[in-house]
């Protein structure tokens, strides 16, 4: 299965990999808590987590009147999986490629 | 994303003689096991299509042909789409 491009583009945003990289240290962690380590508003946090659950790379959970995230990293394994599947695909495209200028340019100076 | 890039010793319209020769066509999507649509050609610099196989979602595929002084610069940028939902239809 190929991953969903949610993945790329929520680790795309420099500050949502900062996020996720607070939740997966803390283990799990809430708007209210990153907000003043990461000098953002708790509004903003709660949106860039908002994100990074639509992505599956973290799992929500209501806790009174907070969310609580907790990392889900199984989609950033699916992602790399699928980079090294199609790039090695690329790789031999692109060989092939390489040989077909190789092949044209050989006829042509022959002829 | 999925980013490659190499240079061919020839100048863009010989990179994209190659590119669209039917032999290397054939090597790329003969497999029978996907389905392609181009949404732009533009002969010697760019190619944009998208593919997917049957049941997949797909993934969208920049080429990009650029002139550089040792012949010609080819990018590849493959992205997923996410459910594919016929958009190419």
């Amino acid at each position: 299965m190929s991953p969903s491009h949610d993945v790329f583009a929520a680790l795309a945003d420099p500050t949502r990999r900062t996020i996720m990289r607070e939740v997966s240290e803390r283990g799990s962690a809430t708007a209210t808590e990153l907000a003043p380590p990461l000098g953002v508003t708790r509004q903003a946090v709660a949106k860039h987590l908002a994100v990074l659950a639509d992505a599956r790379l973290v799992d929500a959970r209501r806790e009174g009147r907070e969310t609580r995230y907790r990392p889900t990293p199984a989609p950033l394994g699916e992602a790399i999986t699928w980079m090294t599947e199609i790039g090695g695909a690329w790789d031999e495209r692109l060989a092939a490629l390489e040989r077909q200028v190789a092949r044209r340019r050989a006829r042509g100076s022959s002829t | 994303m999925v980013a490659r890039d190499i240079t061919l010793p020839v100048d863009p319209d010989e990179a994209w003689d190659a590119l669209t020769d039917p032999e290397l066509l054939e090597q790329w999507f003969g497999d029978g096991e996907r389905e392609a649509v181009v949404e732009e050609s533009e002969p010697g610099e760019r190619l944009v299509f998208w593919w997917w196989e049957e049941g997949e979602p797909g993934s969208r595929v920049e080429l990009r042909l650029v002139a550089v002084p040792a012949g010609t610069r080819v990018s590849i940028r493959e992205a997923p789409v996410g459910p594919f939902a016929l958009a190419g239809a």
